[in-house]
C-alpha cells in the first residue's frame, strides 16, 4: 500500500502549494466581487421604502460575476494539472515508471484519481466559499428578510451553484461524477501521450465540453445526457488509444 | 545472471538488432561500444523492457517483469528522474519502492558530489542531473545497473572522479553495463568488451585477453570497424583536388 500511495508523491509535491494558493485567489478574488456587490445591495436597501430594493442572496452570487470567476479557476486548475503531469525540465519519468514494482496501468490509475480528487477539491471550495458568502448574507441587513433556506433556494436558481450542488437532481449528479472521472483520467492520460509525442486531443475535448456545459440550470435532462455521453465517448476513445496497443518507450 | 537469446528489435521495419546472444553474470563491468545507431542504448531498453522485442532475456531464468526488475537500475543521459522533486524527495521515493535501497552510499555520493538534498532537480545543471542519474542508478541496491552514455556533459575531471568512485564503492556481486564513446576513459576498468556494430554483436571479449595479445581498446574496435585510418587524409586530398579544378 505504501508503495502505491508513494507514486502519488511526484504529483502531489508538484500541485499541492499552487492548488492551495489558487483555492485561496479564487475565494479572494469572489470575496472582493461579493463584498462590493453587497455594499451596493445595502444602500439600496436603505433607501427610503419606496425606494427600497431588497437584493436576494441568488441575485448577488450572478451579480458578483462566480460563474466567470470560477471558469477562471477552473482553467488554471486544469493548465496546473496538465502541467505537472508534463514534469517539464527532466527526461523521460517513464523509465522510472516502468520499474517500479507497481504496474504503470496502476500508476497511472493512482494518478487519475489524484486530479480528480484535485478538481472535486475545487469545486468543494467553491461551494463552501459561497456557504460562507451566505453566512456573511444572512449576518448582514439583508439577511432579516431570509427564511433560512435561500441557500438551497439558489441553488435552483443559480446555475454554477446547481452544478455544484444538485441536491435531487440525479441526472445533474451522474453527470458531475462523469465529468469528474473523465478529467482524471484525460489527465493521467495526458501527460503519458505527452511523453509519448502524441496528440492529446481528449483532455483539450474533455476540459472544453467543463468549461462550457458545467454550469446551467435545473431541468436541463437533454443537456446533461449529452455532457455524459459526450464525455464517456471521449474518455473511453482516449483510454483504447492508449491501452489498446503496446507502444515502446 | 541476465541470459540473452536470439533477441531481435525493428523500429517500423527497420533493424535496430538482430540476433543476439549474450550472457551477463554477476561481477562483470561490461563496456558495451558501437557507433551511433548500431544498437547499444536499443539492447539496454530491451533488457528493462521498454521495448517490445522478440527472442528471451531472463534473469536467473525469470523473464524479467514488475516482480524482479527491481534488481535492475539505469542511468540514462536522458534522464529518468522526477524534475520537480529534490533529491531528498527521491531518496525517499526510492526507499519507498526499492527495500534493497542503499541510503548510505546515497548520502556519502550525494555529499562528495556537492550536490544539494533539497533543491529540485529541474534546477541543477546537465552536470549535476548527469551526477544525480548515476547516483541514484548506484544507490537502488540493483545487482545489475546499466548506464546508457551517463557521463554525457559532464567534464573530464568529473568523469575521472566517477571512475574513481565506481571503482571503490562496487561490490563484487554488482554488475555493470556502461554504454559509452569515451573508450579510452574505461578500458582500464572494465573486464569484458561487448561491441556491436549493424545491430549484431561485432565482437565480445575479456578486457584481460586483450591485455595478453598486448592490443588496446581503441585499437580493437577500430579493428572490428574495419576502420581505414587513410580515410579521412584520402577525402581531404579529394576536396583539395575538387577545389583546385574548381578554382582553375
Amino acid at each position: 500500500m505504501k508503495k502505491r500511495i508513494s507514486v502519488l508523491f511526484p504529483l502531489i509535491r508538484t500541485t499541492a502549494l499552487p492548488l492551495t494558493a489558487l483555492l485561496i485567489l479564487l475565494s479572494g478574488a469572489e470575496y472582493y466581487f461579493f463584498s462590493q456587490k453587497l455594499g451596493l445591495a445595502l444602500n439600496a436597501f436603505s433607501f427610503p421604502d419606496a425606494q427600497r430594493r431588497i437584493v436576494s442572496f441568488d441575485e448577488l452570487i450572478e451579480l458578483s460575476n462566480f460563474n466567470f470567476i470560477f471558469l477562471i479557476a477552473f482553467g488554471l486548475l486544469a493548465l496546473l494539472l496538465a502541467l505537472s503531469g508534463l514534469n517539464k525540465g527532466g527526461g523521460n519519468i517513464n523509465y522510472t515508471v516502468k520499474r517500479l514494482s507497481v504496474s504503470e496501468l496502476e500508476v497511472h490509475i493512482l494518478w487519475g484519481v489524484y486530479y480528480c480528487l484535485c478538481y472535486f477539491v475545487l469545486c468543494a471550495w467553491q461551494l463552501a466559499t459561497i456557504y460562507g458568502f451566505y453566512q456573511v448574507y444572512l449576518a448582514s441587513p439583508l439577511g432579516v428578510y431570509d427564511g433560512g433556506m435561500t441557500f438551497f433556494l439558489a441553488s435552483y436558481r443559480v446555475p454554477l451553484l446547481h452544478s455544484l450542488m444538485p441536491l435531487s437532481d440525479m441526472t445533474r449528479l451522474i453527470c458531475n461524477l462523469v465529468l469528474l472521472i473523465s478529467l482524471g483520467v484525460c489527465h493521467a492520460i495526458f501527460s503519458l501521450r505527452v511523453r509519448r509525442g502524441e496528440k492529446p486531443m481528449a483532455l483539450i475535448v474533455v476540459i472544453w465540453l467543463a468549461a462550457f456545459f458545467f454550469s446551467s440550470g435545473t431541468a436541463s435532462f437533454g443537456h446533461d445526457a449529452f455532457l455524459s455521453i459526450a464525455l464517456i465517448i471521449t474518455t473511453l476513445t482516449a483510454m483504447f488509444n492508449i491501452w489498446g496497443e503496446q507502444h515502446d518507450e | 545472471m541476465i541470459k540473452i537469446k536470439d533477441l531481435k528489435k525493428t523500429y517500423n521495419g527497420r533493424p535496430a538488432l538482430y540476433n543476439i546472444n549474450m550472457d551477463i553474470d554477476k561481477g562483470e563491468i561490461i563496456g558495451l561500444f558501437g557507433a551511433n545507431g548500431a544498437g547499444k542504448t536499443t539492447l539496454m531498453k530491451c533488457l528493462l523492457g521498454f521495448v517490445r522485442y522478440d527472442g528471451e532475456i531472463t534473469l536467473d531464468g525469470e523473464r524479467i517483469t514488475n516482480k524482479n526488475i527491481g534488481r535492475i537500475s539505469f542511468a540514462t543521459s536522458e534522464h529518468s528522474f522526477f524534475p520537480n522533486l529534490s533529491a531528498a524527495d527521491h531518496m525517499a521515493f526510492y526507499k519507498a519502492h526499492f527495500p534493497t535501497f542503499r541510503k548510505e552510499r546515497f548520502s556519502a555520493l550525494m555529499e562528495f558530489f556537492s550536490l544539494p538534498m533539497t533543491t529540485p532537480l529541474r534546477f541543477m545543471s546537465t552536470g549535476q542531473k548527469n551526477q544525480f542519474e548515476v547516483i541514484l542508478a548506484l544507490s537502488q541496491g540493483a545487482e545489475y545497473i546499466l548506464m546508457d552514455e551517463p557521463f554525457a556533459g559532464n567534464d573530464i575531471f568529473n568523469r575521472e572522479d566517477f571512475y574513481k568512485v565506481l571503482l571503490g564503492i562496487l561490490e563484487p556481486d554488482e554488475t555493470i553495463l556502461l554504454s559509452t564513446h569515451l573508450i579510452d576513459e574505461v578500458e582500464n576498468f572494465i573486464t569484458r568488451a561487448v561491441i556491436l556494430k549493424d545491430h549484431k554483436i561485432a565482437a565480445d571479449v575479456n578486457a584481460s585477453d586483450l591485455e595478453d595479445e598486448g592490443k588496446g581498446l581503441v585499437s580493437f574496435i577500430k579493428e572490428t570497424y574495419s576502420y581505414q585510418p587513410g580515410r579521412v587524409m584520402n577525402a581531404l586530398d579529394r576536396l583539395n583536388g575538387q577545389d583546385k579544378e574548381g578554382g582553375r
